[in-house]
């Protein structure tokens, strides 16, 4: 998944205008999203994620790292692998953008 | 004094003029009506609440009247115009008491944001309440007047009215709208409250008011905090049966209820956060509404009692 340039080394975050904000039940995320008015329910992997990507914007392979520290756990494991899929997901939402920093 | 001390001449000279301004929960309707059935069924299921002076300002401009343009229906027609809109069209006069309770809650609804709104019954017992939250057909107001069998006070059959700043719960008990089955059960299981007469065919089956009880309106004043957040859902083969849920679903889940959610936006996230938060909430599929009660009831066994000032909301 990683290594390779194109769509791997986007760098993603959460944009300025969204300011999200936060309420975590044990392994469950609500966030809501002051620009778009809409609240999400995330589980912890896709929580962690978003969280990780408000505090610094990274590309998937770096995201990947963060989150297979933080969980410990193998950065090949099943729910890692899904990364490009969530990554596609919370941009849908509007919750990331491309970032340029 | 309350609608009740009038007698039906009175209310009929004052409705039919300057009209009388009454206060349900939080709010102050303004009501005119020159109807004779209307204020009989009205004054029926309002009969403990408390008229206001003329000098209070009104939340809510209503009339029921008949409708103003004559043409050859098959029977008498109204209209319900609030603030001087009409949001019906014009509907069989019989049916005018169902049509206004239908219009007070869009009047509600439409305006009272400074409240956090749910399409839910509430009870409470010991201080703390119990969001009955359901869509139409739920079986919330029968299991809600099940509630009242078992000695907790009414709060609203079709609103929770929360305080976004302080948590608490407004009630606002109005007249229990049963429907169909229903309305013999309660007669049973409530032999000692009052059902005004029954309204059918209307748009809904069915339909009878339960007076809310004289306590339920005394106390009208008196909010609560919440307790637990139950999801009724009525099927005739159904286990009856009180199912945990998880905080963030059951937050996804009362969001779905809520009427203003997205007007009042992070008011409303912060609001509803800290209600789930201090709530427990459960699912509870049910075919019997006594059974379902029973199991709502025992919830409150385990709590501690809640006190609350009487200006806390």
């Amino acid at each position: 998944m990683c290594g390779s340039d194109g769509e791997e080394s986007r760098c993603w975050g959460v944009p300025d205008a969204n300011a999200l904000v936060w309420r975590a039940w044990h392994d469950e995320f609500l966030v809501y999203n002051t620009a778009s008015g809409q609240t999400h329910h995330l589980n912890l992997l896709a929580g962690e994620a978003l969280r990780s990507l408000e505090a610094e914007a990274a590309d998937v392979c770096e995201l990947i790292r963060r989150l297979a520290n933080q969980f410990e756990i193998a950065g090949d494991s099943p729910p890692l692998q899904m990364m490009d899929r969530l990554i596609h997901e919370l941009d849908e939402l509007g919750l990331i953008a491309p970032s340029t920093s | 004094m309350k609608i009740g001390d009038l007698t039906p001449d009175q209310l009929h000279q004052r409705l039919s003029g300057v009209g009388l301004r009454i206060s349900i929960g939080p709010f102050v309707f303004h009501l005119r009506s020159p109807i004779r059935s209307f204020i009989a069924d009205f004054s029926f299921a309002y009969t403990d609440f408390p008229i206001c002076d003329e000098s209070e300002v009104s939340d809510f401009r209503v009339r029921v009247g008949p409708a103003t343009r004559w043409r050859p229906w098959p029977e008498a027609q109204a209209e319900f115009w609030a603030d001087g809109a009409s949001p019906f069209k014009t509907f069989p006069r019989r049916l005018a008491m169902p049509l206004t309770e239908w219009g007070f809650n869009g009047c509600i609804c439409s305006h009272a944001h400074q409240f956090l709104m749910f399409h839910s019954a509430v009870v409470e017992k010991a201080g703390r309440a119990a969001i009955l939250a359901g869509s139409p057909g739920s079986g919330k107001s029968t299991l809600c007047a099940a509630m009242l069998a078992r000695g907790w006070r009414l709060l609203s059959d079709e609103f929770a009215l929360l305080n976004p700043v302080r948590g608490r719960l407004l009630p606002i008990p109005r007249p229990v709208a049963l429907k169909d089955d229903s309305i013999g059960l309660i007669k049973r299981l409530l032999p000692h409250l009052r059902i005004g007469r029954t309204f059918a065919p209307t748009r809904k089956g069915a339909i009878a008011h339960l007076r809310p009880p004289t306590e339920a309106v005394e106390r009208q004043a008196e909010p609560a905090l919440p307790g637990w957040v139950v999801f009724p859902r009525h099927a005739q083969n159904a286990e009856t049966k009180l199912v945990p849920l998880g905080k963030a679903a059951g937050f996804m889940r009362l969001q779905e209820n809520c009427f203003n959610y997205t007007t009042l936006g992070r008011t409303a996230f912060d609001a509803l956060g800290q209600l789930i938060e201090t709530a427990e909430c459960y699912e509870l599929p049910f075919a019997q509404a006594v059974a379902a009660a029973d199991l709502v009831d025992s919830l409150a066994e385990l709590q501690p009692v809640a006190g609350l000032p009487l200006d806390a909301a």
